[in-house]
């Protein structure tokens, strides 16, 4: 058996797929805020791609993790992945870390 | 023998219902152990807390020699642990294929043809978990673990579900793998085929556990015989064993 250099992390295609899962899912949650500043305000559809302050931005990462979270249960992932010796802090972290970059890159394309 | 993994004095309650009371489990090098016991006296529960998927009331774990109060499955997983729960553990979008191949990644194996043969998956691997009827799921549930060669595994209920046929396949997998040194403990209620090929059998009953030698000698225990299999059956039973060991 060769001796895996980080037994820790999921091995990168699986990382990919939990990755994409998070970016999925930070889109879902932004095209939802989205839906819903339109439908409050009745108007023509502004910007897009609001900025949030930092305290919405972090409720809005607690969200993608949690249905991150949700969806790995349905999918009996945390069984699956804690055989393979992977935390499922970790697994969230992976979750998470698109809607980190994205809060982020949303912030520095908006600020003046 | 060498116990691998021990599990000393665990307790647990869920309300004010108490499971556990001081429960031991031990799985030694080379060792297929059987954890019996009646529906609800938790042979599960021992098995969800020795491998870190619920926090026990009290008790403590030994795995290697190195002692832990609260288990983490997946830090138990890197050192060679693994655990067949008797719930669903694979994804029903992905394929059984999917689900080997990370294995085979995550612990850089070179491959698993092996096990796809053992556990007779040829004809399923590329079938999504979710359209596979429950015995073939158990199958490759089962496939998963065993492709990583572990050097201890859990295995709750492994035959569940499976028709005679897959049941001698996974008992001979199972027994292989004890063959390599693996220390193995199966919980399940298929009495004849469970003690035809284990080690040692251990009793869980009235919130503790008794371990009471090889299958003939658990037969040979008054009570374990009349508070579970029952006098006739185990009559039985013990003549299938005595002619297994001298021979047609």
């Amino acid at each position: 058996m060769r001796r895996v250099r980080f037994p820790w992390l999921p091995d990168p295609r699986l990382a990919l797929r939990v990755l994409l899962r998070g970016a999925l899912l930070w889109g879902l949650a932004r095209a939802a805020l989205v839906a819903v500043q339109l439908a409050a305000s009745k108007g023509p559809p502004g910007n897009l791609l609001p900025m949030l302050t930092p305290s919405a931005a972090l409720g809005l990462i607690g969200v993608v993790v949690a249905l991150g979270s949700l969806e790995s249960r349905r999918l009996n992932e945390h069984r699956f992945l804690a055989n393979l010796g992977i935390s499922p802090f970790v697994a969230l972290l992976l979750v998470m870390l698109p809607a980190v970059c994205g809060e982020i890159l949303v912030t520095m394309l908006r600020l003046p | 023998m060498t116990a691998l993994l021990q599990a000393d004095c665990v307790g647990k309650h869920f309300g004010r219902t108490r499971v556990l009371s001081a429960a031991t489990l031990r799985a030694a090098e080379g060792t297929l152990t059987y954890l019996v016991g009646r529906n609800g006296c938790g042979k599960s529960t021992l098995l969800r807390i020795v491998s870190g998927e619920l926090a026990s009331d009290s008790g403590i774990v030994f795995f290697r020699g190195r002692p832990m109060l609260r288990p983490r499955w997946h830090r138990l997983a890197r050192e060679g642990f693994a655990y067949l729960p008797d719930r669903e553990l694979l994804a029903p979008n992905r394929t059984v294929r999917d689900h080997l191949d990370m294995v085979v990644r995550q612990f850089g194996l070179p491959g698993c043809e092996g096990t796809v043969e053992t556990c007779a998956l040829g004809s399923l691997l590329d079938r999504r978990c979710g359209s596979l009827s429950e015995g073939e799921r158990r199958r490759a549930e089962v496939a998963t673990v065993l492709a990583r060669r572990p050097a201890c595994l859990l295995a709750d209920e492994p035959y569940r579900n499976l028709d005679p046929a897959d049941r001698l396949v996974i008992a001979g997998a199972l027994r292989h793998l004890t063959g390599e040194g693996c220390a193995v403990v199966v919980t399940g209620h298929e009495v004849e085929e469970l003690l035809a090929s284990v080690d040692t059998v251990t009793w869980c009953t009235d919130g503790t556990t008794y371990e009471l030698g090889t299958p003939q000698e658990a037969l040979a225990h008054f009570r374990f015989v009349s508070g579970y299999v029952g006098p006739a059956r185990a009559d039985r039973l013990r003549r299938e064993l005595d002619q297994r060991q001298t021979g047609p």
